[in-house]
C-alpha cells in the first residue's frame, strides 16, 4: 500500500525536469511522535473484523498510551462479516506506536504507524491472528498470547 | 565586564601599586589575553595576569608573586575568568570518555558505521531470553557523544518500517558487519521515511 504510493511518486519525479529537494518539506512532515490519546486513529492488525479504531480513552498514563498499553476505542471502520461491528466500543492493546520506546539496554525502538490488537476487558484476544511485527515490551505486560501469534518479534 | 574585574583586582589586592600601573592596564585590550602557561610577555600585564590565572595552582614562582602583590589585610581570591584547560570539567569528561571508548575498542573491533551503510548486526536482547537475533538495515543517522555514541537503524520488518536507536559501544551488540556503503550527501537521512526506493539505485 505504501510502496505503491512511493513507486508512483518516484515515477512522477523522474519525468519532471526539476528535482524537488525533499529538505523543504521536512519541517512540516517530520512530526514529533507523541502518545496515543483521544481521537487517535489506529490500525487494527488482527482478524477480529475491525479495520480502524479511534481511541476514546487511554487506560494508562495521564498523557496517553504508549507501546504495550491498553486503550478503549470505538470502531470506525469494519469488515462486513467480523466479530466486531462499526460503532462498537472495544478494548485494545497497542502493539505498534510511532513514538519511541526506550529499552533497558539503552536502545530505542519506534514503528512507522500506530496499531492495536482488539482484546476484551480481561486482556484476552478476540481475533485469532496477528499481522505485522510486535515488540518485546508485550512480554513484560503479560500479553503472551499476542506474542505467540505474532509474525515477527522486534 | 571584563574591563571592570582587573581594576577591582588592582584596587583591593594591590593598593601599594602606583596609579600609573593602572593606566596602561586600562588601555591594553583585555579580551584576547587568556592566562596560560606560556603567557605572552605583555610586559606590564603579566604580573596581574599571573596572579589572576594561577592562584589556585601551587607552583612556586606564582605563589611568591601572589604574596608580593597582595596586601596582608585584604585576602580576596583573584577572579578567575578562564580556568586552565586541564582543570575544567569538560576536559576531564573528555578524557574519561576517551578512556572508556578505548577500553571498549581494545576488546572488540567496531567498524566505522556512517549514515548510508547497510549493516547487519547480531544483537543479544535481554528481553528475548538471551537469544541472539540478526538485524539488517540501513543506518540513517549517527550521533557522536563519546561512549554514548548512537546510530539509528531503519529496517523493514514484516512489511512495517521500524527504526531503532542503538548505542554503538553497547555490549549487547555482538557483531556489526557492513554489507554495503551507499553514497549519500547528508548526515541524517530522514527523507528515507517517505521514500524507500530512493537508495535502491
Amino acid at each position: 500500500m505504501g510502496s505503491v504510493g512511493n513507486n508512483l511518486y518516484g515515477g512522477i519525479n523522474s519525468s519532471a525536469e526539476t528535482v524537488t529537494r525533499p529538505s523543504h518539506c521536512d519541517a512540516i512532515s517530520q512530526q514529533i511522535r507523541t502518545f496515543i490519546q483521544m481521537r487517535t486513529n489506529l490500525k487494527v492488525v488482527d482478524n477480529s473484523g475491525a479495520k480502524r479504531v479511534m481511541c476514546i480513552q487511554s487506560l494508562r498514563g495521564k498523557k496517553g498510551a504508549r507501546l504495550g498499553d491498553m486503550i478503549i476505542g470505538s470502531v470506525k471502520e469494519a469488515q462486513p462479516r467480523g466479530k466486531v461491528k462499526k460503532g462498537d466500543v472495544v478494548y485494545g492493546v497497542v502493539v505498534r506506536a510511532a513514538m519511541k520506546k526506550g529499552r533497558s539496554d539503552g536502545s530505542e525502538v519506534q514503528f512507522d504507524d500506530n496499531a492495536i490488537v482488539i482484546v476484551n476487558n480481561k486482556g484476552e484476544l478476540i481475533g485469532t491472528r496477528v499481522f505485522g511485527p510486535v515488540p518485546h515490551e508485550l512480554r513484560k505486560k503479560k500479553h503472551l498470547k499476542i506474542l505467540a501469534l505474532a509474525e515477527h518479534i522486534v | 565586564g571584563t574591563r571592570g574585574n582587573p581594576l577591582k583586582l588592582m584596587d583591593c589586592a594591590a593598593p601599594r601599586v602606583e596609579q600609573s600601573f593602572a593606566e596602561p592596564l586600562r588601555s591594553c585590550s583585555w579580551s584576547p589575553i587568556i592566562p596560560r602557561d606560556g603567557v605572552q610577555a605583555y610586559g606590564f600585564c603579566t604580573r596581574a595576569l599571573a596572579a589572576r590565572g594561577f592562584s589556585t595552582v601551587g607552583t612556586a614562582e606564582v605563589s611568591v608573586e601572589d604574596e608580593d602583590s597582595s596586601s596582608p589585610m585584604v585576602e580576596h581570591p583573584p577572579r578567575i575568568k578562564f580556568k586552565r584547560p586541564d582543570k575544567t570539567a569538560r576536559h576531564i569528561m573528555n578524557i574519561l570518555n576517551k578512556e572508556a571508548v578505548d577500553k571498549v575498542r581494545t576488546e572488540r573491533t567496531i567498524p566505522d558505521v556512517q549514515p548510508g551503510c547497510i549493516v547487519q548486526m547480531r544483537v543479544q536482547v535481554p528481553e528475548n531470553k538471551r537469544r541472539e537475533s540478526t538485524l539488517k538495515g540501513i543506518v540513517i543517522a549517527r550521533r557522536n557523544a563519546g561512549i554514548a555514541t548512537t546510530f539509528r537503524l531503519r529496517r523493514l520488518v514484516a512489511g512495517v518500517g521500524v527504526e531503532s536507536v542503538f548505542p554503538l559501544y553497547s555490549p549487547n551488540i555482538k557483531e556489526i558487519k557492513i554489507l554495503d556503503r551507499k553514497k549519500v550527501r547528508r548526515a541524517k537521512l530522514y527523507y528515507l521515511r517517505d521514500r524507500m526506493n530512493a537508495l535502491k539505485k
